[in-house]
């Protein structure tokens, strides 16, 4: 079923609009939700939890575009349950990406008053909307939807090396732009 | 005060909130790579042999408990076992790059067993038994890539590449009988099979991946230094090498020699004195087209540089000149003009089509030697690999080609290019709609200039070190002053012409990675006047001011008159009309009024006069123009 039909489906309020999402993009979910959390029952969970938040944003949210949407909605509940385990100790080897990206950001003192969410939304949508198309949508595998290096590995059809090396110059440039707006300073 | 991990839950975040457009299109995208399932391939063989092994010694087992008693079953040693032993026979080759002294030294006592036996079936596994005689002993002391080699400059690359090419084609049969016909600063090589060649279509030119293969994780990677680190090499699909860094670069032929380097020149200074390793090596570098460099190596300082000048007298020599003044800096190639008195020649005596020996080679600064290193000169060891193609060995080296280019700019040797013009679409040769052209900002200039009659053309994007170089080439003063009266940051084309020209044609041709425009113009009037042109490119730019000049120029503006008939377009001074400042002004023929626009001009005067079907406005030089916008198009208006 096309997107904009479960839209509808969710603006007239019907109830199997959660089903034809969950058959359209359920296994996207979950290894969204799975990629972050690292075990099956938390990811299923979540994906429940989404669709109840997907259920109560539409509307009066129309999105144009459902997938990432939805998307944007099963990441942040899986990352809220992760670092809900995080404080509970639950978690200990899903947080590669977040010791990744550590690289572009500042650990000093200070920088973070001069930090305003909206900018450094506004310079992550520049820096993506930038980069190459391949750039980008490994950059968006690896931190959106959290995929491993070997997925994206076996994904783009190179070796694990080069996806790794691949992703560190992105997330170089990256730095190098939050550096150049002032985000980032070292 | 937040901390870290506070930061990094922020970006977290943050990349939560990414635009759906972006995270539609990286889901869209799709790589045209695929992996080949080796591994599954490999697994699944893997279960089918042991089911086979399984099955043979079950059935072997009954066969021996068939046997009579007595009867002893012969020991066969295994292959792993003959390798062991052959191991033992043999000296250890470090896998590190040998020095050059070891390296020489070594070269006459090793034969072809003295070798890992191992990394010699690896090497030359897929060669035919007479090819793998044919690997000569030196080629066999190539200093392998390994996980200690740190590709950090495109030289290295370069020479690691051309060694592997050495390796899998270069000649055992070397002649070195070298003869000196004590001509200053030559030495003669016979030519008696020097080199050959290998018919790349035979054989499957892959190098061995156990060779090159190195263990990298991201960790490892230096980043405190853009190209420093780790380069690693996959060996992908059927041993293919790709190396991620910054350029593609492809090599089809290498010569690689020794000489012995004397302090005092050039050269020296670069790479130190000893014993340099020479190569040369016909390149294809991506997007940058084929070129043919010469890379000296002396321990780990390299210096390279590329062919100014080719000559292929007859069939039996050719002659290459390198010029320093275009060099490889890291992963950038520089042109730096003033090098270029700096440059290395090299003769070579040719059969046929290939090369076979170098004949001679100098090192000149100027046209006369090289402060003494021709009379030292001295050809330790020469090999050659040429007509292979290895094109499936690319290196995949990941930086922006552009680069190059910019860096040429940069050193202020190009001509007036246009570096940068995103906007506009590489078929534009014939597509005109993709820049439009304001009509009503053409100009003349008519300053105290003292331009050649040739055509100028620039991007101007506003740049003072652009605009000094500007003045460089057209020094004078008030055309660059005029340039610097525009805006900053205003992607416009500027091109002027001597005398009062009218635009009847453009285009933009595509020279290398070089956008060229061409306009073409038809001259009449006033020759001592130049006539100046701004094109606003389209595509994203915004513009929302323009100023002329304000005082210092005439200028003359230009739009397309509709109702030539009604007037006799050579008799302009009939149409000097109503010179009041900061007015509507008004153009009346018999009487009648045939236009009217809305400019104003304050200080001087204005007059407005035609000329076949255009019409200009020219100020004074005391006049300032002043100009209705028309939302970002400028245009002159006609009523």
């Amino acid at each position: 079923m096309e997107d904009k039909r479960i839209t509808e489906m969710f603006l007239q309020r019907k109830e199997n609009a959660v089903d034809e999402l969950l058959l359209k993009y359920g296994q996207l979910f979950k290894s969204i939700a799975r990629n972050v959390l690292g075990n099956d029952e938390d990811a299923e969970e979540c994906v429940n939890d989404s669709c109840m938040e997907i259920w109560n944003a539409i509307p009066p949210a129309v999105p144009e575009r459902l997938m990432p949407f939805a998307c944007k909605i099963v990441r942040r509940v899986s990352i809220n349950r992760l670092r809900f385990n995080l404080r509970q100790k639950r978690n200990d080897d899903n947080t590669v990406f977040l010791s990744e990206l550590s690289e572009c950001i500042a650990v000093d003192d200070g920088i973070y008053e001069i930090i305003e969410s909206k900018r450094l939304q506004c310079v992550l949508n520049q820096f993506l909307n930038e980069i190459d198309n391949e750039s980008k949508a490994l950059f968006v595998r690896r931190y959106f939807f959290f995929e491993n290096i070997s997925e994206l590995s076996e994904r783009f059809g190179m070796s694990e090396n080069k996806i790794s090396v691949k992703l560190h110059r992105i997330r170089k440039k990256l730095a190098v732009r939050l550096k150049e707006e002032g985000i980032y300073e070292k | 005060m937040k901390n870290k991990n506070e930061m990094l839950d922020l970006i977290v975040d943050e990349l939560g909130l990414i635009d759906d457009g972006i995270i539609q299109s990286a889901m869209d995208y799709k790589s045209h790579k695929r992996n080949f399932p080796w591994k599954k391939i490999v697994s699944i063989a893997a279960c089918f042999a042991l089911v086979i092994i399984v099955f043979f010694s079950a059935f072997k087992f009954s066969s021996v408990k068939d046997e009579p008693s007595g009867v002893v079953q012969e020991s066969v040693p295994s292959k792993n076992d003959e390798i062991n032993k052959g191991d033992s026979n043999h000296e250890y080759v470090s896998d590190r790059a040998p020095d050059l002294e070891n390296f020489h030294a070594s070269n006459s006592d090793i034969a072809g067993d003295n070798v890992d036996r191992e990394e010699n079936n690896e090497a030359s596994s897929d060669l035919k038994e007479e090819e793998k005689d044919e690997i000569g002993s030196i080629i066999n002391n190539v200093p392998p890539l390994t996980a200690e080699v740190k590709i950090d400059n495109l030289d290295k690359l370069a020479y690691y590449s051309g060694w592997m090419m050495l390796r899998k084609y270069g000649n055992n049969n070397l002649n070195r009988n070298f003869v000196s016909e004590g001509v200053e600063g030559m030495k003669l090589l016979q030519s008696a099979s020097m080199g050959f060649g290998v018919d790349v279509s035979e054989t499957d030119v892959y190098f061995e991946s156990a060779d090159i293969y190195w263990e990298s994780t991201d960790s490892t990677i230096d980043t405190s230094e853009e190209y420093s680190g780790l380069i690693p090499i996959d060996p992908g699909f059927n041993g293919e090498v790709i190396a991620y860094a910054v350029y593609k670069i492809t090599v089809n032929s290498v010569n690689y020699f020794t000489f012995e380097m004397y302090e005092g020149c050039f050269l020296a200074e670069q790479i130190g004195t000893g014993n340099v390793e020479v190569m040369i090596l016909d390149v294809e570098i991506e997007n940058a087209g084929k070129d043919t460099m010469i890379v000296f190596k002396n321990g780990e300082r390299y210096f390279s540089c590329f062919l100014e000048n080719f000559e292929s007298n007859s069939n039996k020599d050719s002659f290459y000149r390198f010029s320093a003044s275009k060099y490889i800096s890291k992963f950038s190639i520089v042109k730096m003009s003033s090098l270029d008195k700096y440059y290395f020649d090299v003769s070579f005596i040719k059969n046929a089509d290939n090369f076979v020996a170098i004949n001679e080679i100098n090192f000149s600064m100027s046209g006369y030697d090289d402060l003494g290193i021709n009379q030292n000169v001295s050809l330790d060891n020469y090999n050659f690999a040429s007509d292979v193609s290895i094109s499936n060995t690319a290196y995949d080296l990941n930086e922006e080609l552009y680069k190059i280019y910019l860096e040429e700019v940069a050193a202020g040797v190009t001509k007036p290019i246009m570096p940068e013009m995103p906007n506009i679409p590489d078929n534009s040769n014939d597509s005109y709609s993709d820049v439009k052209i304001d009509a009503s900002l053409n100009g003349i200039f008519s300053g105290e200039g003292h331009f050649d009659d040739s055509f100028g053309y620039y991007t101007f994007s506003g740049k003072s070190e652009e605009l000094t170089k500007l003045k460089t080439q057209f020094p004078d003063d008030d055309f660059v002053s005029f340039l610097e009266n525009i805006p900053e940051n205003m992607n416009y084309v500027v091109a002027w012409k001597k005398g009062d020209v009218r635009l009847s044609d453009y285009r933009f041709v595509n020279m290398g990675a070089y956008r060229i425009l061409e306009l073409e113009c038809v001259s009449f009037g006033n020759s001592n006047s130049y006539t100046v042109f701004l094109f606003e490119l389209a595509g994203d730019f915004e513009v929302n001011e323009v100023k002329f000049p304000p005082t210092d120029y005439s200028i003359t503006v230009e739009a397309t008159f509709t109702t030539e008939n009604e007037f006799d377009p050579h008799e302009t001074d009939e149409y000097i009309i109503n010179l009041g400042k900061n007015a509507t002004y008004q153009l009346y023929k018999n009487e009648q009024l045939i236009y009217e626009c809305e400019y104003k001009v304050s200080g001087g005067y204005v007059c407005l006069c035609t000329h076949n079907d255009v019409f200009y406005l020219e100020l004074s030089d005391e006049a300032t123009f002043v100009y209705e916008l028309d939302g970002v198009n400028r245009v002159f208006k006609l009523i």
